[in-house]
């Protein structure tokens, strides 16, 4: 079990921004959705909590610890990037194996059975494996790992549906069994959004929502119809998102409902739908 | 301690590994070369260096394999201070295993063909450990600079990059115009500067003085190294 908490990180690449005074707890045995769009500053925050590159400002800490240059804190993530940090040569074995040299939580046999699953070819070099098997043999690693945290960046890249499929579903059981922090950073929300507990947004490096999956959607609801009839209902509604089509018009509303929001959707002769996370998603990062 | 040898064992078997074989091959392909040179042609006299073979290969090896060995064992979880202790102890293994290969390739020479050392050419006076010793220290400090010029530029913006390639040029050509204009006062100074320090001023030059400069000139090497990494961020 680890709790890790980024207090008030803050990162710059020349002119860029890439994070601005960013905080947000993730809590132990829970699983996040960072989402955010290309250059949001989502891998920024990964690379920073994983002592990849150091913030400018602020720290992020590991059951208390502080995560930069501590051999101790950093023992407890691994971290699933999107680019290989393997030496050239090395054959996907030799991978498993020198993660097991310097991981002793690392699970050989669960790696073996998961390249098994996979179709992964254990003699392959890794240079030589295509993009989507270079994600699934990181991705093995990763669950293998045996660490209280495990994080994913574009863990399905480059994966068939097929092979996405297997993934969530080896994701899911090994969580039920083995309860860890898991933070997944994605571009593919819909498919991810089933597994996930919480999701934490960020857009343009500043954070913009962090909740329970469940609660982003219970707030979250799309009115159609009429364009004049939704436009009144919307009037003093937080609207993320509008779209209209001719005299049709779906509008998404971030909001509590109120108590005679459905009496009122009913005399406007208008329809309601759940929102997916993914519009959620679009309209915040659109607004 | 345990993370040491383990860090050693992944530098030697998945990065130094082919090297290894290579520079044994070459030397091998060396040895060959002067017995068959030496048996053709009836000129008495000496075959090359097998020795610059592995100075050369050192020093290559410490630019090629900080990026990959950084990455990776940062993604294992380790510290920036650890790296430094790591890498520092797997080069100058790296530099034990390099000066044992010549030296036992030398010894075999000896034998069977004429071959001479850069070590020879320097000190008439040796025996089999003070080459050894020797040849580790200048090893150690040749992988030790490979690794500081690369940690530089992988430090470096483009214009300090720039900068810092063309800087050699610049400061050695201010040294050869401000030594002509000091009736070569600088060039005296740096050659009884070395003189001193290789051991040169002893009435039989002494490789031990040598090997022990060429080690603390690689120990001061570390400092910048060490101030660099503290602070060294992965890049895509």
């Amino acid at each position: 079990m680890s709790i890790i908490e980024v207090k008030n990180v803050s990162k710059n690449f020349g002119k860029t921004e890439a994070l601005k005074n960013v905080s947000v707890t993730f809590e132990p045995e829970k699983i996040y959705g960072l989402l955010g769009r290309n250059g949001a500053g989502k891998t920024t925050l990964l690379n920073i909590i994983t002592n990849k590159i150091f913030a400018d400002t602020g720290e992020v800490l590991v059951d208390g610890e502080k995560a930069e240059e501590n051999d101790r804190a950093q023992a407890k993530i691994y971290f699933m990037t999107e680019k290989n940090v393997h030496p050239w040569d090395m054959k996907v074995r030799n991978g498993f194996r020198w993660a097991h040299e310097f991981n002793p939580n690392f699970n050989m046999e669960y790696a073996q059975t998961l390249a098994g699953k996979f179709k992964l070819d254990t003699g392959k070099k890794i240079k030589n494996l295509s993009s989507g098997y270079n994600s699934i043999f990181k991705s093995i690693l990763a669950l293998a790992s045996g660490l209280p945290v495990i994080v994913f960046d574009e863990p399905v890249l480059g994966l068939d549906a097929a092979h996405r499929e297997l993934f969530y579903r080896e994701l899911l059981a090994y969580y039920s069994e083995h309860p860890k922090t898991v933070v997944i950073a994605t571009h593919l929300i819909d498919e991810v959004a089933e597994v996930l507990e919480q999701v934490v947004i960020l857009k343009d490096g500043k954070l913009i929502l962090a909740k329970p999956v469940e609660s982003v959607l219970e707030l979250a609801y799309s009115v159609s119809g009429d364009g004049a009839s939704v436009d009144q209902y919307t009037k003093s509604k937080n609207t993320i998102r509008e779209e209209t089509i001719g005299k049709f018009k779906v509008a998404t509303i971030y909001q509590k409902r109120e108590n005679g929001d459905r009496a009122r959707i009913q005399e406007l002769g208008l329809e309601t739908t759940p929102a997916r996370l993914q519009e959620v998603f679009i309209s915040l990062t659109n607004s | 301690m345990n993370m040491l040898t383990k860090t050693i064992r992944f530098h030697f078997i998945s990065l130094f590994n082919t090297q290894l074989i290579v520079a044994t091959a070459v030397l091998l392909f060396h040895l060959l070369l002067s017995i068959t040179l030496i048996h053709l042609v009836t000129v008495k006299g000496t075959a090359g260096s097998n020795d610059v073979i592995v100075m050369v290969w050192i020093f290559v090896l410490g630019l090629v394999v900080f990026t990959p060995s950084f990455k990776y064992l940062l993604s294992q979880g380790m510290s920036r201070r650890r790296f430094f202790t790591v890498m520092s102890a797997s080069i100058a293994l790296l530099a034990a295993a390099f000066a044992l290969l010549s030296t036992i390739f030398y010894a075999i020479n000896l034998k069977v063909a004429r071959v001479m050392m850069i070590y020879e050419i320097m000190y008439p006076n040796h025996n089999v450990f003070s080459i050894l010793v020797w040849e580790f220290a200048v090893l150690l400090f040749l992988g030790m600079l490979g690794w500081l010029i690369r940690l530089i530029y992988y430090q470096s913006d483009r214009n300090t990059k720039l900068i810092v390639t063309f800087a050699p040029f610049i400061v050695v050509s201010l040294l050869i115009f401000f030594n002509v204009l000091l009736d070569g006062a600088i060039g005296h100074g740096i050659w009884y500067f070395l003189k001193v320090v290789m051991g040169f001023t002893f009435s039989i030059p002494n490789p031990f003085i040598g090997a022990a400069s060429m080690t603390a000139a690689a120990a001061i090497l570390g400092v910048p190294i060490y101030l660099m990494m503290r602070r060294a961020q992965t890049k895509d």
